[in-house]
């Protein structure tokens, strides 16, 4: 259980791996595992990148940023993940919409593909920013899946330089698009609600909140959707992003950055 | 040989060795060191061993309270544990945390002119220091499953595994003992207590399968196409309720869940952890039950600042087992009388103030406990805070609707059983706090045992 058949690193500090689950079996789009990789370890959620049921496997993908994912990013073909529970959270529904418009931000574009892949019957445009040319991954599997139509990188280092949000209004106003579908940074997914908003098209976004067990029992990942409180882990992720309350999932992603981890005692 | 204690002075109770409270604040050791064997032998030779044994009725699971203090005089504790087992798998547990003031202690007839047995204390003395082999008469092609490994599908599995059917225990974290894990901290229930009573069912064969959360990764299909004759739902009320007023989702508010289960499951409190706590320097802890004073008790183990118990009613009425009521105000931590929460106020994301409307106590009571009004001037106080916990109980998982449509709840969300355990699904049972709603340990076993039961006249 939970062993890694496959690992690559798709730029120097985003890496995708396959991992042998059962999870497989039950696996719906949109849905996510917890994870933890050592004793005395977090337990951190990851979104289902792809999985095949008919080969009983699952693939994350994940960047390096934090103590768990540097641990993970440690574990090679062949070890095993010790703990993962899943899948978890409610599977997105499908989408119907004859033009939908996907943007991914950042790491945003696993999920996002993730999404994507399912959607059959529509036409799909999709816009992918990135920090630099280095961060922009899984681009062939984007282009197999839709037509993408803009790229931007921070640094301009590939396609336009800007911001995947520069050119939404035109699009918006020029194309009738029925379905946009936004992940990636918080700051970003709010952005392109607001825009969204003034078109009036209806646009899902994914959260990611901090949580600790996934399972809808501590409530930390709370948001505010539709001023009301609801827990991402079992009432998400997924949400309709112009009833997103963006400022305050904001705030609370950083609640441990600012604070930190500064209650510790002797044992 | 042991000198027993002269009759004059067992009125008394033999007093049980605490750590000093200035020196348990700074870590999570147990806090009650209990009873060395001179002590619990003295303490078993105050049982009057009375004709009416009104502890054997208060216990929810009906102890032979009596015979098993005689074997401790005996200096037979093996049997002593015996006889405990024959009612209960799990003392060193529930030794612990058992409410025994207001059950087996409750109608000792030492306490008539006295103070009452210590039965708990005695209870723990005997799962800590007896020895006991398990074995059991394997019952052929016979298998359960029970859902979750808190106490009331443990209680469940103990009895089948005794009974000799198989049994598969699925637990969706990843660590056992559900509440007992994520909920009561290591300073009132060493881990190491719930793992050897977990290991007591593990030598009797239980098959234990984690990180596998029913709804999600398996479905009751699943479990029947794999042989499973009967299903024992012993999921627990986990969702934590929240106080519902503006500004509950700023950064320093936790639910006591999430806050206990960083301390507890993820052991936050250990530098070696990489789960993050923050706690600040004035903690205000919501709630007057075991779990506020739980995670009252883990955060003063966490600040040097303040930490105080907030409390819409007063001591007397607390829902709290004393002993711990008691163990909490000896900690530096304050309670705060007759104040409801209003309304949080934040700046810059952060919690700043808790605003609470003033309570009193009226004479009209509701379900056992007076009821409390706003007070008649509409008094309101606020109150300085960087950290809030919220622990006002807990509600069952939304999820279970994920599990089956035909397993119908009540308007409380719990799972509508009948007198024999039995959901409205077929050879589905279910028990513990997902029939009540949050209660004690004790009760989750008292059920799941007697569901184990309902499910062993069916299966044999």
């Amino acid at each position: 259980m939970n062993k890694i058949i496959e690992k690559e690193w798709l730029s120097s500090n985003i890496i995708r791996l396959r991992l042998e689950s059962e999870v497989s079996q039950k696996c719906k789009p949109g849905q996510f595992v917890i994870i933890r990789v050592s004793e005395l370890g977090e337990r951190i959620p990851l979104t289902i990148y792809n999985f095949d049921k008919s080969n009983n496997y699952i693939e994350l993908v994940f960047q390096v940023v934090g103590v768990t994912t540097e641990k993970l990013s440690k574990l090679e073909t062949g070890d095993f993940v010790l703990d993962l529970l899943g899948p978890l959270g409610t599977p997105v529904e499908k989408i119907s919409g004859k033009k939908v418009l996907a943007i991914a931000g950042g790491l945003g574009i696993a999920p996002l593909l993730s999404q994507v892949k399912h959607i059959s019957n529509s036409e799909i445009d999709t816009i992918y920013g990135a920090r630099n040319r280095e961060s922009l991954v899984l681009m062939d599997k984007l282009k197999e899946a839709s037509q993408v139509i803009e790229v931007y990188t921070d640094d301009g280092s590939f396609g336009q330089k800007g911001r995947v949000t520069d050119n939404l209004n035109n699009l918006l106003a020029e194309k009738e698009y029925d379905q946009v579908l936004a992940i990636g940074p918080v700051p970003m997914m709010a952005a392109v609600s607001e825009i969204t908003k003034m078109f009036n098209v209806p646009t899902r976004v994914s959260l990611n909140p901090i949580m600790v067990d996934g399972t809808g029992m501590c409530g930390g990942c709370r948001v505010t959707v539709a001023n009301v409180v609801k827990f991402a882990c079992v009432d998400g992720p997924d949400f309709d992003g112009h009833l997103v309350n963006f400022s305050e999932l904001g705030t609370r992603l950083n609640m441990f950055n600012d604070r930190g981890h500064k209650c510790v005692i002797k044992e | 040989m042991i000198e027993g204690i002269s009759v004059l002075s067992k009125n008394k109770r033999i007093e049980i060795k605490e750590l000093l409270p200035e020196n348990r604040i700074e870590n999570f050791c147990e806090v009650v060191q209990g009873y060395n064997a001179l002590e619990a032998k003295n303490e078993a030779l105050r049982c009057l061993d009375c004709k009416h044994k009104p502890c054997v009725t208060d216990c929810p699971v009906n102890i032979d309270i009596p015979d098993f203090i005689k074997k401790i005089i005996d200096d037979n504790l093996d049997e002593a544990l015996m006889i405990i087992h024959k009612s209960n798998s799990f003392p060193g547990i529930c030794g612990r945390v058992c409410p025994q003031e207001k059950q087996c202690q409750l109608n000792c007839v030492r306490g008539l002119k006295g103070d009452p047995i210590e039965i708990g204390e005695l209870e723990r003395f005997v799962a800590d220091n007896a020895t006991r082999n398990y074995s059991s008469v394997k019952a052929k092609d016979k298998k359960v499953a029970v859902i979750g490994s808190g106490p009331s599908s443990l209680a469940c599995a103990a009895q089948l595994l005794k009974a000799g059917i198989d049994v598969t225990l699925y637990e969706a974290l990843h660590a056992l003992g559900g509440v007992m894990r994520y909920g009561i901290p290591e300073f009132r229930l060493p881990r190491k207590v719930i793992d050897k009573e977990i290991s007591q069912l593990v030598e009797l064969g239980l098959d234990i399968k984690k990180n596998i959360m029913l709804g999600q990764s398996i479905s009751l299909e699943d479990l029947f196409d794999d042989g499973f004759q009967f299903i024992y739902l012993g999921i627990g009320a986990g969702t934590p309720r929240l106080l519902n007023v503006k500004g509950e989702n700023l950064n320093g508010v936790y639910s006591a869940n999430e806050f206990l289960t960083r301390v507890n499951l993820m052991q936050a409190y250990r530098g070696d952890s990489d789960t993050p706590i923050y706690v600040g320097d004035e903690v205000l802890v919501v709630g007057g039950g075991n779990v506020a004073l739980d995670a009252a008790r883990a955060a003063r183990r966490l600040t040097k600042g303040d930490v105080s118990i907030l409390y819409r009613r007063t001591k007397e009425e607390m829902p709290a087992r004393k002993a711990e009521i008691e163990h909490t105000l000896a900690e530096n931590i304050n309670l705060m009388n007759l104040l409801s929460p209003k309304c949080i106020i934040g700046s810059e994301g952060w919690v700043s103030y808790l605003a609470c409307d003033c309570m009193e106590l009226t004479d009209e009571v509701v379900s056992g406990r007076r009821k409390v009004i706003k007070s008649s001037q509409n008094n309101v106080k606020i109150i300085k805070a960087d950290t809030i916990i919220v622990a006002i109980g807990q509600n069952p998982s939304p999820l279970i609707r994920n599990v089956s449509k035909e397993i119908e709840l009540t308007k409380w969300g719990t799972i509508k059983v009948n007198d024999r355990y039995e959901t409205t699904l077929d050879k589905v049972y279910a028990g513990g706090d997902i029939i009540t709603g949050a209660s004690t340990v004790i009760s989750a076993i008292a059920a799941g045992k007697d569901a184990a039961n309902e499910i062993i006249m069916k299966l044999i």
